[in-house]
Protein backbone atom coordinates (compact mmCIF):
# COMPACT_ATOMS: atom_id res chain seq x y z
CA UNK A 1 0.00 0.00 0.00
CA UNK A 2 2.89 2.27 0.72
CA UNK A 3 4.32 2.17 -2.79
CA UNK A 4 0.98 2.10 -4.43
CA UNK A 5 1.82 -0.90 -6.59
CA UNK A 6 3.08 -4.46 -6.28
CA UNK A 7 3.68 -7.42 -8.59
CA UNK A 8 3.88 -10.75 -6.95
CA UNK A 9 3.97 -14.32 -8.17
CA UNK A 10 2.34 -16.79 -5.89
CA UNK A 11 0.46 -20.00 -5.70
CA UNK A 12 -3.17 -19.39 -4.89
CA UNK A 13 -4.03 -20.67 -1.45
CA UNK A 14 -7.46 -21.90 -2.39
CA UNK A 15 -7.06 -22.75 -6.09
CA UNK A 16 -3.51 -24.15 -5.76
CA UNK A 17 -2.84 -22.51 -9.08
CA UNK A 18 0.14 -20.30 -9.44
CA UNK A 19 -0.21 -16.88 -10.91
CA UNK A 20 1.15 -13.37 -11.08
CA UNK A 21 -0.78 -11.01 -8.89
CA UNK A 22 -0.65 -7.41 -10.13
CA UNK A 23 -1.86 -4.97 -7.47
CA UNK A 24 -2.40 -1.23 -7.92
CA UNK A 25 -3.59 1.31 -5.39
CA UNK A 26 -6.41 3.55 -6.58
CA UNK A 27 -6.13 7.09 -5.24
CA UNK A 28 -8.65 9.92 -5.20
CA UNK A 29 -7.62 13.41 -4.19
CA UNK A 30 -4.33 12.07 -2.89
CA UNK A 31 -6.08 9.60 -0.65
CA UNK A 32 -6.04 5.91 -1.33
CA UNK A 33 -9.49 4.52 -2.18
CA UNK A 34 -8.55 0.88 -2.51
CA UNK A 35 -6.53 -1.72 -4.44
CA UNK A 36 -7.22 -3.49 -7.73
CA UNK A 37 -5.59 -6.88 -7.95
CA UNK A 38 -5.33 -8.82 -11.17
CA UNK A 39 -4.14 -12.41 -11.26
CA UNK A 40 -2.47 -13.59 -14.44
CA UNK A 41 -2.23 -17.31 -14.91
CA UNK A 42 0.29 -18.83 -17.33
CA UNK A 43 -1.35 -22.18 -18.05
CA UNK A 44 -2.18 -21.30 -21.60
CA UNK A 45 1.36 -20.08 -22.26
CA UNK A 46 2.91 -23.23 -20.86
CA UNK A 47 0.51 -25.30 -22.93
CA UNK A 48 1.80 -23.49 -26.02
CA UNK A 49 5.40 -24.01 -24.89
CA UNK A 50 4.77 -27.70 -24.58
CA UNK A 51 4.13 -27.86 -28.25
CA UNK A 52 7.66 -26.67 -28.94
CA UNK A 53 10.41 -29.19 -29.07
CA UNK A 54 12.30 -27.33 -26.32
CA UNK A 55 11.92 -26.91 -22.56
CA UNK A 56 10.97 -23.42 -21.64
CA UNK A 57 10.61 -22.04 -18.18
CA UNK A 58 10.54 -18.77 -16.25
CA UNK A 59 12.52 -18.05 -13.10
CA UNK A 60 12.18 -15.25 -10.55
CA UNK A 61 14.99 -13.28 -9.05
CA UNK A 62 15.63 -16.16 -6.62
CA UNK A 63 16.17 -18.53 -9.56
CA UNK A 64 13.04 -20.38 -8.53
CA UNK A 65 11.26 -21.84 -11.55
CA UNK A 66 7.82 -20.29 -11.49
CA UNK A 67 6.23 -22.09 -14.39
CA UNK A 68 7.51 -24.29 -17.11
CA UNK A 69 6.61 -26.27 -20.19
CA UNK A 70 7.76 -29.22 -18.16
CA UNK A 71 5.49 -29.09 -15.06
CA UNK A 72 7.88 -31.29 -13.02
CA UNK A 73 10.26 -28.34 -12.96
CA UNK A 74 7.71 -26.03 -11.34
CA UNK A 75 8.76 -24.59 -7.99
CA UNK A 76 12.21 -26.13 -8.15
CA UNK A 77 15.34 -24.06 -7.89
CA UNK A 78 18.05 -23.55 -10.47
CA UNK A 79 20.52 -22.58 -7.73
CA UNK A 80 20.45 -23.91 -4.17
CA UNK A 81 18.63 -21.39 -1.95
CA UNK A 82 20.37 -19.71 0.93
CA UNK A 83 18.89 -20.28 4.40
CA UNK A 84 17.50 -16.79 4.52
CA UNK A 85 15.86 -17.29 1.16
CA UNK A 86 14.40 -20.63 2.31
CA UNK A 87 12.99 -18.91 5.42
CA UNK A 88 11.42 -16.14 3.42
CA UNK A 89 9.75 -18.57 1.01
CA UNK A 90 8.37 -20.56 3.89
CA UNK A 91 7.14 -17.49 5.75
CA UNK A 92 5.39 -15.89 2.91
CA UNK A 93 3.86 -19.18 1.80
CA UNK A 94 4.65 -17.85 -1.63
CA UNK A 95 4.90 -21.36 -3.00
CA UNK A 96 2.82 -23.09 -0.36
CA UNK A 97 4.12 -24.84 2.63
CA UNK A 98 6.40 -27.27 0.79
CA UNK A 99 10.13 -27.06 0.74
CA UNK A 100 11.52 -26.21 -2.66
CA UNK A 101 13.70 -28.91 -4.25
CA UNK A 102 16.55 -28.33 -6.56
CA UNK A 103 15.76 -28.46 -10.23
CA UNK A 104 16.51 -31.67 -12.05
CA UNK A 105 18.33 -29.73 -14.73
CA UNK A 106 21.49 -27.73 -14.44
CA UNK A 107 22.39 -24.66 -16.39
CA UNK A 108 25.86 -23.31 -15.97
CA UNK A 109 26.94 -19.64 -16.16
CA UNK A 110 27.94 -20.29 -19.82
CA UNK A 111 24.30 -21.33 -20.39
CA UNK A 112 25.42 -24.87 -21.17
CA UNK A 113 24.06 -27.65 -18.98
CA UNK A 114 22.45 -31.06 -18.71
CA UNK A 115 18.79 -31.96 -18.50
CA UNK A 116 17.15 -34.47 -16.17
CA UNK A 117 18.23 -37.27 -18.46
CA UNK A 118 21.89 -36.12 -18.49
CA UNK A 119 21.67 -34.88 -22.05
CA UNK A 120 23.73 -31.85 -22.99
CA UNK A 121 21.59 -28.80 -23.32
CA UNK A 122 22.12 -25.24 -24.25
CA UNK A 123 19.98 -22.47 -22.94
CA UNK A 124 19.04 -19.08 -24.21
CA UNK A 125 17.87 -16.53 -21.69
CA UNK A 126 15.60 -13.57 -22.02
CA UNK A 127 15.38 -11.25 -18.99
CA UNK A 128 12.21 -9.50 -17.99
CA UNK A 129 13.67 -6.74 -15.77
CA UNK A 130 10.29 -5.30 -14.63
CA UNK A 131 9.63 -8.49 -12.71
CA UNK A 132 13.20 -9.65 -12.15
CA UNK A 133 12.23 -12.74 -14.16
CA UNK A 134 14.17 -14.66 -16.75
CA UNK A 135 12.80 -16.86 -19.52
CA UNK A 136 14.94 -19.84 -20.25
CA UNK A 137 14.70 -21.88 -23.34
CA UNK A 138 16.77 -25.01 -23.32
CA UNK A 139 17.52 -27.19 -26.29
CA UNK A 140 19.28 -30.52 -26.59
CA UNK A 141 22.61 -29.87 -28.20
CA UNK A 142 22.67 -33.01 -30.36
CA UNK A 143 19.31 -32.43 -31.91
CA UNK A 144 20.26 -28.82 -32.18
CA UNK A 145 23.39 -29.75 -34.05
CA UNK A 146 21.47 -32.19 -36.04
CA UNK A 147 18.87 -29.63 -36.57
CA UNK A 148 21.58 -27.14 -37.47
CA UNK A 149 23.16 -29.62 -39.79
CA UNK A 150 19.78 -30.48 -41.10
CA UNK A 151 19.07 -26.82 -41.43
CA UNK A 152 22.31 -26.27 -43.28
CA UNK A 153 21.61 -29.28 -45.39
CA UNK A 154 18.13 -28.10 -45.84
CA UNK A 155 19.38 -24.66 -46.66
CA UNK A 156 21.90 -26.12 -48.99
CA UNK A 157 19.24 -28.33 -50.41
CA UNK A 158 16.80 -25.52 -50.60
CA UNK A 159 19.49 -23.30 -52.06
CA UNK A 160 20.22 -26.05 -54.50
CA UNK A 161 16.55 -26.45 -54.94
CA UNK A 162 16.23 -22.75 -55.50
CA UNK A 163 19.09 -22.90 -57.95
CA UNK A 164 17.57 -25.90 -59.56
CA UNK A 165 14.20 -24.27 -59.48
CA UNK A 166 15.66 -21.09 -60.81
CA UNK A 167 17.49 -23.08 -63.37
CA UNK A 168 14.43 -25.03 -64.12
CA UNK A 169 12.45 -21.88 -64.12
CA UNK A 170 14.95 -20.25 -66.37
CA UNK A 171 15.11 -23.31 -68.50
CA UNK A 172 11.40 -23.74 -68.49
CA UNK A 173 11.01 -20.06 -69.09
CA UNK A 174 13.56 -20.18 -71.81
CA UNK A 175 12.20 -23.39 -73.16
CA UNK A 176 8.72 -22.09 -72.63
CA UNK A 177 9.65 -19.01 -74.54
CA UNK A 178 11.42 -21.09 -77.07
CA UNK A 179 8.54 -23.50 -76.96
CA UNK A 180 6.08 -20.68 -77.24
CA UNK A 181 8.06 -19.32 -80.09
CA UNK A 182 8.31 -22.78 -81.53
CA UNK A 183 4.66 -23.42 -80.86
CA UNK A 184 3.77 -20.13 -82.42
CA UNK A 185 6.04 -20.92 -85.29
CA UNK A 186 4.67 -24.45 -85.49
CA UNK A 187 1.10 -23.24 -85.28
CA UNK A 188 1.77 -20.57 -87.82
CA UNK A 189 3.41 -23.02 -90.19
CA UNK A 190 0.83 -25.66 -89.40
CA UNK A 191 -2.02 -23.24 -90.03
CA UNK A 192 -0.28 -22.09 -93.16
CA UNK A 193 0.35 -25.68 -94.18
CA UNK A 194 -3.22 -26.74 -93.50
CA UNK A 195 -4.57 -23.63 -95.14
CA UNK A 196 -2.39 -24.36 -98.11
CA UNK A 197 -3.47 -27.97 -98.00
CA UNK A 198 -7.08 -26.89 -97.85
CA UNK A 199 -6.70 -24.40 -100.60
CA UNK A 200 -4.73 -26.98 -102.56
CA UNK A 201 -7.52 -29.47 -102.01
CA UNK A 202 -9.97 -26.80 -102.92
CA UNK A 203 -8.03 -25.96 -106.03
CA UNK A 204 -7.75 -29.66 -106.81
CA UNK A 205 -11.50 -30.06 -106.34
CA UNK A 206 -12.14 -26.98 -108.41
CA UNK A 207 -9.78 -28.29 -111.03
CA UNK A 208 -11.43 -31.70 -110.95
CA UNK A 209 -14.85 -30.11 -111.13
CA UNK A 210 -13.73 -28.02 -114.05
CA UNK A 211 -12.16 -31.07 -115.64
CA UNK A 212 -15.34 -33.02 -115.05
CA UNK A 213 -17.38 -30.17 -116.44
CA UNK A 214 -15.05 -29.97 -119.41
CA UNK A 215 -15.21 -33.72 -119.82
CA UNK A 216 -19.01 -33.70 -119.66
CA UNK A 217 -19.05 -30.84 -122.10
CA UNK A 218 -16.64 -32.68 -124.37
CA UNK A 219 -18.76 -35.80 -124.01
CA UNK A 220 -21.91 -33.89 -124.88
CA UNK A 221 -20.18 -32.25 -127.82
CA UNK A 222 -18.73 -35.56 -128.96
CA UNK A 223 -22.10 -37.23 -128.71
CA UNK A 224 -23.79 -34.40 -130.56
CA UNK A 225 -20.96 -34.48 -133.12
CA UNK A 226 -21.59 -38.14 -133.64
CA UNK A 227 -25.32 -37.58 -133.91
CA UNK A 228 -24.59 -34.68 -136.23
CA UNK A 229 -22.27 -36.81 -138.35
CA UNK A 230 -24.94 -39.46 -138.46
CA UNK A 231 -27.53 -36.91 -139.52
CA UNK A 232 -25.26 -35.40 -142.13
CA UNK A 233 -24.46 -38.93 -143.30
CA UNK A 234 -28.12 -39.69 -143.65
CA UNK A 235 -28.62 -36.35 -145.38
CA UNK A 236 -26.60 -37.74 -148.25
CA UNK A 237 -29.12 -40.50 -148.50
CA UNK A 238 -32.13 -38.26 -148.07
CA UNK A 239 -30.92 -35.52 -150.43
CA UNK A 240 -32.39 -37.20 -153.50
CA UNK A 241 -35.60 -37.68 -151.61
CA UNK A 242 -35.71 -34.08 -150.44
CA UNK A 243 -34.70 -32.77 -153.88
CA UNK A 244 -37.61 -34.65 -155.34
CA UNK A 245 -39.90 -33.33 -152.63
CA UNK A 246 -38.85 -29.79 -153.50
CA UNK A 247 -38.77 -30.30 -157.25
CA UNK A 248 -42.38 -31.41 -157.37
CA UNK A 249 -43.86 -28.16 -156.04
CA UNK A 250 -41.31 -26.10 -157.97
CA UNK A 251 -42.45 -27.80 -161.17
CA UNK A 252 -46.06 -27.20 -160.26
CA UNK A 253 -45.34 -23.56 -159.50
CA UNK A 254 -43.68 -23.08 -162.84
CA UNK A 255 -46.61 -24.70 -164.65
CA UNK A 256 -49.16 -22.67 -162.70
CA UNK A 257 -47.21 -19.46 -163.30
CA UNK A 258 -46.85 -20.00 -167.08
CA UNK A 259 -50.49 -20.95 -167.26
CA UNK A 260 -51.45 -17.88 -165.29
CA UNK A 261 -49.73 -15.70 -167.89
CA UNK A 262 -51.77 -17.35 -170.61
CA UNK A 263 -54.97 -17.04 -168.56
CA UNK A 264 -54.33 -13.36 -167.98
CA UNK A 265 -53.73 -12.89 -171.70
CA UNK A 266 -57.12 -14.42 -172.24
CA UNK A 267 -58.55 -12.24 -169.50
CA UNK A 268 -59.51 -15.30 -167.48
CA UNK A 269 -58.54 -13.48 -164.32
CA UNK A 270 -60.39 -15.66 -161.84
CA UNK A 271 -58.60 -18.79 -163.08
CA UNK A 272 -55.33 -16.90 -163.11
CA UNK A 273 -56.00 -15.88 -159.54
CA UNK A 274 -56.67 -19.51 -158.67
CA UNK A 275 -53.28 -20.42 -160.07
CA UNK A 276 -51.56 -17.72 -158.06
CA UNK A 277 -53.25 -18.96 -154.87
CA UNK A 278 -51.95 -22.44 -155.69
CA UNK A 279 -48.46 -21.01 -156.19
CA UNK A 280 -48.55 -19.37 -152.76
CA UNK A 281 -49.60 -22.64 -151.19
CA UNK A 282 -46.80 -24.45 -152.95
CA UNK A 283 -44.15 -22.01 -151.79
CA UNK A 284 -45.32 -22.66 -148.23
CA UNK A 285 -44.85 -26.35 -148.83
CA UNK A 286 -41.33 -25.75 -150.13
CA UNK A 287 -40.60 -23.59 -147.10
CA UNK A 288 -41.65 -26.44 -144.83
CA UNK A 289 -39.37 -28.85 -146.61
CA UNK A 290 -36.34 -26.59 -146.51
CA UNK A 291 -37.02 -25.82 -142.86
CA UNK A 292 -37.24 -29.51 -142.14
CA UNK A 293 -33.96 -30.11 -143.87
CA UNK A 294 -32.25 -27.17 -142.20
CA UNK A 295 -33.51 -28.25 -138.80
CA UNK A 296 -32.32 -31.75 -139.47
CA UNK A 297 -28.87 -30.73 -140.66
CA UNK A 298 -28.29 -28.05 -138.06
CA UNK A 299 -26.32 -28.82 -134.92
CA UNK A 300 -29.23 -29.62 -132.70
CA UNK A 301 -29.98 -28.26 -129.31
CA UNK A 302 -30.09 -30.85 -126.57
CA UNK A 303 -33.40 -29.59 -125.30
CA UNK A 304 -36.21 -31.98 -124.65
CA UNK A 305 -39.65 -30.55 -125.11
CA UNK A 306 -43.19 -31.41 -126.08
CA UNK A 307 -43.39 -32.99 -129.48
CA UNK A 308 -46.25 -34.16 -131.64
CA UNK A 309 -45.51 -37.68 -132.79
CA UNK A 310 -47.44 -37.03 -136.02
CA UNK A 311 -45.21 -34.05 -136.84
CA UNK A 312 -42.19 -36.28 -136.35
CA UNK A 313 -43.66 -39.02 -138.52
CA UNK A 314 -44.57 -36.44 -141.19
CA UNK A 315 -41.08 -34.95 -141.04
CA UNK A 316 -39.41 -38.33 -141.41
CA UNK A 317 -41.74 -39.20 -144.23
CA UNK A 318 -40.95 -35.92 -145.92
CA UNK A 319 -37.23 -36.59 -145.63
CA UNK A 320 -37.10 -40.20 -146.67
CA UNK A 321 -40.61 -41.18 -147.75
CA UNK A 322 -40.07 -40.31 -151.37
CA UNK A 323 -36.91 -42.32 -151.49
CA UNK A 324 -38.78 -45.32 -150.10
CA UNK A 325 -41.66 -44.85 -152.52
CA UNK A 326 -39.26 -44.15 -155.37
CA UNK A 327 -37.54 -47.45 -154.69
CA UNK A 328 -40.82 -49.12 -155.42
CA UNK A 329 -41.55 -50.01 -151.85
CA UNK A 330 -45.11 -50.35 -150.67
CA UNK A 331 -44.91 -47.82 -147.87
CA UNK A 332 -47.82 -47.40 -145.48
CA UNK A 333 -48.27 -45.18 -142.48
CA UNK A 334 -50.84 -46.31 -139.92
CA UNK A 335 -52.28 -44.58 -136.85
CA UNK A 336 -50.99 -41.05 -137.40
CA UNK A 337 -53.89 -39.49 -135.52
CA UNK A 338 -53.47 -35.79 -134.70
CA UNK A 339 -55.34 -36.46 -131.45
CA UNK A 340 -52.43 -38.46 -130.02
CA UNK A 341 -50.95 -36.87 -126.89
CA UNK A 342 -47.68 -34.95 -127.09
CA UNK A 343 -44.52 -36.79 -126.13
CA UNK A 344 -41.32 -35.94 -124.27
CA UNK A 345 -38.58 -35.68 -126.90
CA UNK A 346 -36.42 -33.44 -129.03
CA UNK A 347 -38.09 -33.19 -132.40
CA UNK A 348 -35.03 -33.34 -134.65
CA UNK A 349 -33.38 -36.15 -132.74
CA UNK A 350 -36.53 -38.25 -132.64
CA UNK A 351 -36.96 -37.62 -136.35
CA UNK A 352 -33.33 -38.62 -136.83
CA UNK A 353 -33.93 -41.93 -135.08
CA UNK A 354 -37.00 -42.54 -137.22
CA UNK A 355 -35.13 -41.65 -140.42
CA UNK A 356 -32.35 -44.03 -139.37
CA UNK A 357 -34.77 -46.84 -138.75
CA UNK A 358 -36.68 -46.18 -141.98
CA UNK A 359 -33.42 -46.04 -143.91
CA UNK A 360 -32.37 -49.37 -142.44
CA UNK A 361 -35.73 -50.83 -143.41
CA UNK A 362 -35.34 -49.48 -146.94
CA UNK A 363 -31.88 -51.02 -147.24
CA UNK A 364 -33.20 -54.27 -145.81
CA UNK A 365 -35.89 -54.64 -148.49
CA UNK A 366 -33.57 -53.76 -151.40
CA UNK A 367 -33.50 -57.37 -152.60
CA UNK A 368 -37.04 -58.28 -151.59
CA UNK A 369 -39.42 -58.98 -154.53
CA UNK A 370 -42.45 -57.07 -153.23
CA UNK A 371 -40.89 -54.76 -150.70
CA UNK A 372 -43.10 -53.48 -147.94
CA UNK A 373 -42.45 -51.05 -145.11
CA UNK A 374 -45.00 -50.09 -142.52
CA UNK A 375 -44.75 -47.26 -140.04
CA UNK A 376 -47.35 -47.76 -137.30
CA UNK A 377 -48.03 -45.28 -134.54
CA UNK A 378 -49.72 -46.63 -131.42
CA UNK A 379 -50.93 -45.46 -128.05
CA UNK A 380 -49.44 -47.64 -125.31
CA UNK A 381 -50.50 -46.36 -121.91
CA UNK A 382 -47.75 -44.08 -120.66
CA UNK A 383 -46.02 -44.24 -124.03
CA UNK A 384 -46.62 -43.54 -127.66
CA UNK A 385 -44.85 -45.95 -129.98
CA UNK A 386 -43.74 -45.94 -133.57
CA UNK A 387 -43.04 -49.34 -135.03
CA UNK A 388 -41.24 -49.66 -138.34
CA UNK A 389 -41.74 -53.06 -139.89
CA UNK A 390 -40.27 -54.42 -143.11
CA UNK A 391 -40.45 -57.65 -145.04
CA UNK A 392 -36.74 -57.92 -145.68
CA UNK A 393 -34.52 -60.82 -144.59
CA UNK A 394 -34.81 -59.81 -140.92
CA UNK A 395 -32.15 -59.88 -138.24
CA UNK A 396 -30.66 -63.20 -137.14
CA UNK A 397 -31.31 -64.12 -133.52
CA UNK A 398 -27.56 -64.56 -132.98
CA UNK A 399 -26.88 -60.88 -133.61
CA UNK A 400 -30.17 -59.46 -132.33
CA UNK A 401 -28.59 -58.44 -129.04
CA UNK A 402 -25.72 -56.66 -130.75
CA UNK A 403 -27.55 -54.39 -133.18
CA UNK A 404 -27.50 -51.45 -130.74
CA UNK A 405 -23.81 -51.89 -129.97
CA UNK A 406 -21.70 -49.14 -131.50
CA UNK A 407 -19.65 -50.19 -134.54
CA UNK A 408 -21.69 -53.32 -135.01
CA UNK A 409 -22.83 -53.55 -138.61
CA UNK A 410 -23.79 -56.07 -141.22
CA UNK A 411 -23.75 -53.54 -144.01
CA UNK A 412 -20.69 -53.51 -146.27
CA UNK A 413 -20.46 -49.71 -146.12
CA UNK A 414 -22.03 -49.22 -142.73
CA UNK A 415 -20.26 -47.63 -139.79
CA UNK A 416 -22.41 -49.31 -137.20
CA UNK A 417 -23.24 -46.14 -135.36
CA UNK A 418 -26.81 -45.52 -136.49
CA UNK A 419 -28.67 -47.71 -134.02
CA UNK A 420 -26.15 -47.00 -131.26
CA UNK A 421 -26.92 -43.31 -131.60
CA UNK A 422 -30.61 -44.11 -131.89
CA UNK A 423 -30.54 -45.97 -128.58
CA UNK A 424 -28.53 -43.17 -126.98
CA UNK A 425 -31.03 -40.57 -128.16
CA UNK A 426 -34.06 -42.58 -127.08
CA UNK A 427 -32.71 -43.11 -123.58
CA UNK A 428 -32.03 -39.38 -123.31
CA UNK A 429 -35.78 -38.89 -123.81
CA UNK A 430 -36.55 -41.53 -121.22
CA UNK A 431 -37.80 -43.67 -124.04
CA UNK A 432 -36.50 -46.78 -125.75
CA UNK A 433 -35.81 -48.52 -129.02
CA UNK A 434 -36.06 -52.27 -129.30
CA UNK A 435 -36.12 -55.04 -131.80
CA UNK A 436 -39.56 -56.68 -131.86
CA UNK A 437 -41.22 -59.46 -133.80
CA UNK A 438 -42.10 -58.47 -137.37
CA UNK A 439 -45.53 -59.34 -138.66
CA UNK A 440 -44.25 -58.82 -142.21
CA UNK A 441 -41.55 -61.44 -141.80
CA UNK A 442 -38.55 -59.13 -141.76
CA UNK A 443 -37.30 -56.87 -139.00
CA UNK A 444 -39.29 -54.53 -136.77
CA UNK A 445 -38.02 -51.74 -134.55
CA UNK A 446 -40.24 -50.20 -131.92
CA UNK A 447 -39.54 -46.69 -130.65
CA UNK A 448 -41.25 -45.68 -127.42
CA UNK A 449 -41.48 -42.17 -126.03
CA UNK A 450 -43.17 -40.95 -122.85
CA UNK A 451 -46.38 -39.00 -122.98
CA UNK A 452 -46.21 -35.57 -121.39
CA UNK B 1 -55.38 -28.16 -185.84
CA UNK B 2 -57.26 -30.92 -187.54
CA UNK B 3 -55.31 -33.39 -185.53
CA UNK B 4 -57.54 -32.71 -182.60
CA UNK B 5 -60.42 -34.19 -184.48
CA UNK B 6 -58.80 -37.57 -184.08
CA UNK B 7 -59.38 -37.20 -180.41
CA UNK B 8 -55.97 -38.33 -179.45
CA UNK B 9 -55.60 -37.61 -175.77
CA UNK B 10 -52.73 -37.04 -173.42
CA UNK B 11 -52.58 -39.67 -170.66
CA UNK B 12 -50.75 -37.82 -167.93
CA UNK B 13 -49.40 -39.95 -165.08
CA UNK B 14 -48.06 -38.46 -161.86
CA UNK B 15 -48.57 -39.50 -158.25
CA UNK B 16 -48.31 -35.87 -157.17
CA UNK B 17 -51.85 -34.52 -157.38
CA UNK B 18 -50.81 -30.87 -157.49
CA UNK B 19 -48.32 -31.35 -160.27
CA UNK B 20 -50.85 -33.49 -162.08
CA UNK B 21 -53.30 -30.62 -161.90
CA UNK B 22 -50.71 -28.04 -162.98
CA UNK B 23 -49.48 -30.00 -166.02
CA UNK B 24 -53.01 -30.95 -166.99
CA UNK B 25 -53.76 -27.25 -167.08
CA UNK B 26 -50.89 -26.72 -169.56
CA UNK B 27 -52.54 -29.11 -172.01
CA UNK B 28 -55.98 -27.88 -171.23
CA UNK B 29 -55.07 -24.28 -171.98
CA UNK B 30 -53.57 -25.42 -175.26
CA UNK B 31 -56.79 -27.20 -176.13
CA UNK B 32 -55.39 -30.72 -175.86
CA UNK B 33 -57.62 -33.32 -174.24
CA UNK B 34 -55.84 -34.66 -171.14
CA UNK B 35 -56.54 -37.61 -168.88
CA UNK B 36 -54.86 -37.10 -165.50
CA UNK B 37 -53.93 -40.37 -163.81
CA UNK B 38 -52.30 -40.59 -160.37
CA UNK B 39 -51.99 -44.38 -160.31
CA UNK B 40 -49.75 -45.87 -163.04
CA UNK B 41 -51.08 -49.37 -162.37
CA UNK B 42 -54.58 -48.27 -163.32
CA UNK B 43 -53.33 -47.00 -166.69
CA UNK B 44 -51.32 -50.11 -167.43
CA UNK B 45 -54.44 -52.15 -166.76
CA UNK B 46 -56.67 -50.05 -169.02
CA UNK B 47 -54.65 -49.36 -172.18
CA UNK B 48 -54.76 -51.47 -175.30
CA UNK B 49 -53.08 -51.52 -178.70
CA UNK B 50 -55.59 -49.11 -180.16
CA UNK B 51 -55.08 -46.45 -177.48
CA UNK B 52 -56.05 -43.05 -178.83
CA UNK B 53 -53.45 -41.27 -176.88
CA UNK B 54 -49.92 -40.62 -175.84
CA UNK B 55 -48.46 -41.13 -172.37
CA UNK B 56 -46.66 -38.47 -170.37
CA UNK B 57 -45.36 -39.98 -167.17
CA UNK B 58 -43.35 -39.22 -164.08
CA UNK B 59 -40.51 -41.62 -163.36
CA UNK B 60 -40.54 -41.95 -159.60
CA UNK B 61 -43.83 -43.24 -158.34
CA UNK B 62 -45.02 -45.73 -155.75
CA UNK B 63 -46.39 -49.11 -156.74
CA UNK B 64 -44.97 -48.76 -160.30
CA UNK B 65 -42.26 -46.44 -161.53
CA UNK B 66 -42.17 -44.80 -164.98
CA UNK B 67 -39.77 -47.34 -166.49
CA UNK B 68 -41.89 -50.30 -165.45
CA UNK B 69 -44.93 -48.56 -166.87
CA UNK B 70 -42.97 -47.98 -170.08
CA UNK B 71 -42.11 -51.68 -170.34
CA UNK B 72 -45.76 -52.56 -169.80
CA UNK B 73 -46.91 -50.08 -172.49
CA UNK B 74 -44.30 -51.35 -174.96
CA UNK B 75 -45.56 -54.88 -174.38
CA UNK B 76 -49.06 -53.73 -175.27
CA UNK B 77 -48.11 -51.43 -178.14
CA UNK B 78 -44.53 -50.30 -178.77
CA UNK B 79 -45.86 -47.51 -180.95
CA UNK B 80 -47.52 -45.62 -178.15
CA UNK B 81 -45.34 -42.54 -177.62
CA UNK B 82 -44.15 -42.22 -174.04
CA UNK B 83 -42.73 -38.95 -172.77
CA UNK B 84 -40.84 -38.99 -169.47
CA UNK B 85 -40.92 -36.19 -166.99
CA UNK B 86 -38.58 -36.56 -164.08
CA UNK B 87 -37.18 -34.60 -161.20
CA UNK B 88 -33.76 -36.18 -161.22
CA UNK B 89 -32.51 -37.18 -164.59
CA UNK B 90 -28.91 -37.96 -165.33
CA UNK B 91 -27.42 -38.30 -168.80
CA UNK B 92 -26.98 -42.12 -168.83
CA UNK B 93 -30.55 -42.55 -167.63
CA UNK B 94 -31.91 -40.24 -170.34
CA UNK B 95 -29.86 -41.85 -173.10
CA UNK B 96 -30.82 -45.34 -171.93
CA UNK B 97 -34.47 -44.44 -171.92
CA UNK B 98 -34.35 -42.81 -175.35
CA UNK B 99 -32.48 -45.81 -176.82
CA UNK B 100 -35.19 -47.96 -175.32
CA UNK B 101 -37.72 -46.14 -177.49
CA UNK B 102 -38.95 -43.30 -175.28
CA UNK B 103 -40.38 -40.41 -177.29
CA UNK B 104 -38.88 -37.63 -175.19
CA UNK B 105 -37.42 -36.84 -171.81
CA UNK B 106 -38.09 -33.78 -169.67
CA UNK B 107 -36.57 -32.62 -166.50
CA UNK B 108 -38.67 -30.86 -163.90
CA UNK B 109 -39.43 -28.01 -163.66
CA UNK B 110 -40.70 -28.31 -167.20
CA UNK B 111 -40.79 -25.58 -169.83
CA UNK B 112 -44.44 -25.81 -170.80
CA UNK B 113 -43.89 -24.72 -174.42
CA UNK B 114 -41.26 -27.41 -174.93
CA UNK B 115 -43.55 -29.97 -173.35
CA UNK B 116 -46.45 -28.85 -175.51
CA UNK B 117 -44.51 -28.98 -178.78
CA UNK B 118 -43.06 -32.37 -177.91
CA UNK B 119 -46.49 -33.69 -176.92
CA UNK B 120 -47.92 -32.27 -180.11
CA UNK B 121 -45.36 -34.20 -182.10
CA UNK B 122 -46.12 -37.30 -180.08
CA UNK B 123 -49.81 -36.93 -180.77
CA UNK B 124 -49.09 -36.43 -184.46
CA UNK B 125 -46.91 -39.51 -184.42
CA UNK B 126 -49.59 -41.53 -182.69
CA UNK B 127 -52.21 -40.19 -185.13
CA UNK B 128 -50.03 -41.26 -188.06
CA UNK B 129 -49.46 -44.68 -186.56
CA UNK B 130 -53.15 -45.21 -186.00
CA UNK B 131 -53.98 -43.80 -189.45
CA UNK B 132 -51.37 -46.05 -191.00
CA UNK B 133 -52.75 -49.10 -189.24
CA UNK B 134 -56.28 -48.19 -190.26
CA UNK B 135 -55.23 -47.75 -193.90
CA UNK B 136 -53.33 -51.04 -193.79
CA UNK B 137 -56.42 -52.72 -192.40
CA UNK B 138 -58.51 -51.22 -195.22
CA UNK B 139 -55.99 -52.38 -197.81
CA UNK B 140 -56.14 -55.98 -196.57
Amino acid sequence: MSTGESDYFAKGERTGKAGLFLARRVDQNGKPLGVIIVKVEFEEVTELWKELNTTTFVTNSDDIILFSSDSSLNFSTLQPLSEAQKQEVLETKQFGSELLSEALLVIGPDLMGVDSKDRDIQATVLAIPELGWKIYRTELIAPALEAANRRILLQLLSAALVVVCLGLFMISRLSRERQRAQTTKFLTTEVARQTKELSDTNKQLEFEMNEREKFNERFRIAREDLAQANRLGSIGAITASVAHEINQPVSAIRAFAENAVKLLARAETSRAEQNIVSIVELTTKIGNITNELRRYARRGTLLIGQVSICDVADGAELLIGDRIVGAGVDFTVVGAEPTLPLVKAGRVRLEQVLVNVLQNALEAVAETPSPKIEMRIGDEGKFVSITVTDNGPGIEDSVASEVFTPFFTKKPQGLGIGLGIAKDIMSEFGGSIELVASKLGGAAFKLKVQKI
Amino acid sequence: MNDLDFDIRVYLVDDDETLLKAISQIYELDGMPVVPISDPVRLSDEIDRDLLGVVVTDVRMPRMDGFKLFEKIKSIDPEIPVIFVTGHADVPMVLDTLRNGAFDFFSKPIDSEHLLSSTRRAIETRRLVLENRALRNLAQ
